[in-house]
């Protein structure tokens, strides 16, 4: 063995209870590290570069010549130490041949009933002026969906808007075609769609429940938050009428169950207490948060103290997250059930998310656009429903995506979690699809150490959570 | 790799590949599919600072920018200068026809 060096930004290591854990950094595997191991990376961490001369000086005969040997082999194989003057490994680009979609959302309507204040949709407008989807471009849309998913047992249809219930009569063509469809070449279609609530009818409900519609609520909690932006067109809070239909939904609704999406503004911080009241008083599944931070227009943005005292809430919640794990209960929070699930399974992404690949968006006339984001925006769409995918330019797009080595991403020791972060995220703060959420990447690494120590920390106490509920929620890939 | 126990399903798949030397296999797993980490944000504007997409139609937002005075939009200031000039039009998406220009009076 000669001189090795250690490759700092392939290794993080965590302490959790006296557990001393080490991440893996480019697979995302997890181990615990014994005393050998332990000491070995400490000695690294301190001298950067040993050989077998060094180790034997630095421990005596703590541990025996095998065991030093056969845990720097084990670090070897990591990648976590390398023979000194050794090239770094170069990031290796998968090349993008064919788009092996899963799903397909289609925005059935630009037209919304409200006009929430922080909107993100670029085309979004009222219910009088929406542009709705016919039902010829739906059809193609699935037909493309069913041809590029030729290798997938499931397929998923998202309906989005504006409001997508706006446009029911589309949804419900759309579904009677979709059903029968599948089933004929062998697949399983299913079908989701986020709505403001307030169009929900008894019948509507009922409709979406035969069809195992897995729903999701925006709703930003109790009356004094919600209604701070969560406005009708005229200006009026809708908290009191979106209740009402949350109550009658969830009193009915048998087939899937339904979660909340929060929308976190300057002002409308108070996660644990819009947890509660979403969990228990209105009584949802789970809820997720999504703080607000990408504009530069600071009327809404969390400013970085807010987004801070965002995280702290969140870390809160997640404690009780955790103490419920141990005591066999899932108290319903969204973020962290994801982090675990990505950390219990050691979810290594070269893109940050699907879009693109796995996942493309239709907007009204039939283009594919990266998601629902992107629609109405001034990035390129990637070909029509009819004509097909434009596999040249979105696979150019998916394969800059991969390799971010020119930002800072390249030695982030979450890379493989995070790659990159949201593309449109990313977009609406630089221009930059491609450039990482630079503004929270500290507060991103925070929340994935504490990710580890909850699922440490779960695992020593009540592994069998993990068993029962992180790990079924996997979607079949 | 017995100095390392695995903690996580692919540190599983990690430790049992590499009794075989075929680690690179499991470095090369990768998850294409799924959710981002980062946290949706809500609102946002385009990459140029623009809002178009928001308060459409213009009028259901032209109290919410001209009464506080904090929207740079071209109505009457409402706060010094013209505080009557809504006063027949409570709600403008309806009776916005009675919202009238105003101009600066002669200073003689």
């Amino acid at each position: 063995m000669g001189m090795l060096t250690l490759v700092p930004h392939n290794v993080h290591d965590v302490s959790v209870d006296g557990h001393r854990m080490l991440v893996h950094v480019p697979t995302t595997s997890l181990f615990e590290m014994d005393d050998v191991s332990a000491s070995v990376l400490e000695l690294f961490r301190q001298q950067g570069m040993a050989s077998a001369e060094t180790m034997r000086t630095a421990f005596g005969d703590r541990f025996t010549p095998e065991d030093l040997a056969d845990c720097v082999d084990g670090f070897k194989r990591l990648d976590i130490l390398r023979d000194a003057g050794a090239p770094d490994t170069p990031i290796t680009v998968t090349e993008v041949e064919d788009i092996p979609l899963s799903t397909i959302i289609l925005n059935v309507n630009t037209g919304c009933n409200l006009s929430c204040t922080y909107c993100y949709k670029e085309d979004l407008t009222s219910p009088a002026k929406g542009e709705r989807m016919d039902f010829d471009t739906a059809k193609d849309s699935f037909e493309l969906l069913l041809r590029q998913a030729k290798d997938r047992d499931r397929v998923n249809v998202v309906f989005f808007g504006g409001e997508p219930l706006s446009n029911l009569p589309l949804i419900r063509q759309v579904v009677e075609y979709a059903e029968p469809r599948a089933a004929e070449v062998g697949k399983t279609v299913d079908f989701s769609l986020t709505t403001n609530a307030t169009l929900l009818t008894e019948a509507t409900v009922d409709w979406l429940d035969a069809h195992k519609f897995a729903l999701t609520v925006s709703m930003d909690g109790p009356k004094a938050l919600h209604d701070v932006n969560r406005r009708t067109v005229g200006g009026k809070g809708t908290y009191d009428l979106v209740a009402k239909k949350v109550r009658m939904l969830l009193s009915r609704y048998r087939s899937r169950p339904v979660g909340a999406r929060v929308t976190l503004t300057k002002g409308v911080t108070d996660v644990i207490g819009i947890h509660d009241h979403l969990k228990y008083d209105l009584g949802f599944f789970e809820v997720g948060f999504g703080p607000a931070t990408s504009g530069p227009l600071s009327t809404f943005n969390l400013g970085d103290a807010e987004l801070q005292a965002v995280f702290d809430a969140m870390k809160t919640l997640g404690e009780r997250y955790v103490q419920g794990a141990l005591e066999g209960r899932n108290i319903g929070f969204s973020n962290m059930h994801q982090l675990l699930t990505d950390i219990a399974a050691g979810t290594r992404k070269t893109v940050p998310c699907g879009a693109g690949l796995g996942m493309l968006a239709v907007d009204k006339g039939g283009d594919l656009h990266l998601c629902h984001r992107f629609v109405g925006s001034d990035q390129p769409t990637y070909g029509n429903v009819r004509q097909g995918i434009d596999v040249k330019s979105l696979g150019a797009f998916i394969e800059e995506a991969q390799d971010r080595s020119n930002y800072d991403c390249r030695t982030c020791r979450i890379r493989s979690v995070c790659a990159g972060g949201c593309y449109h995220e990313s977009y609406a703060r630089s221009g930059d699809p491609h450039a990482p959420v630079l503004h929270y990447c500290d507060l991103m690494r925070d929340w994935v150490d504490f990710g580890i120590a909850a699922y440490v920390r779960i695992m020593q106490g009540n592994p069998s959570f993990i068993r029962t509920h992180v790990e079924p929620r996997r979607l079949p890939q | 790799m017995k100095h390392l126990k695995p903690a996580n399903a692919k540190a599983q798949q990690f430790t049992e590949a590499a009794k075989d030397g075929r680690e690179e296999e499991v470095v090369a797993m990768t998850s294409l599919v799924g959710c981002t980490t980062s946290f949706d944000p809500g609102w946002e504007v385009d990459a140029f600072g623009g809002v178009a997409a928001l308060c459409q139609p213009m009028e259901a937002d032209l109290y919410g920018c001209a009464d506080p005075c904090w929207w740079p939009a071209q109505v009457a200031d409402t706060l010094n200068t013209y505080p009557d000039w809504n006063a027949d039009a409570p709600a403008a998406q309806t009776d916005w026809r009675k919202l009238n220009q105003v101009f600066p009076e002669d200073k003689g």
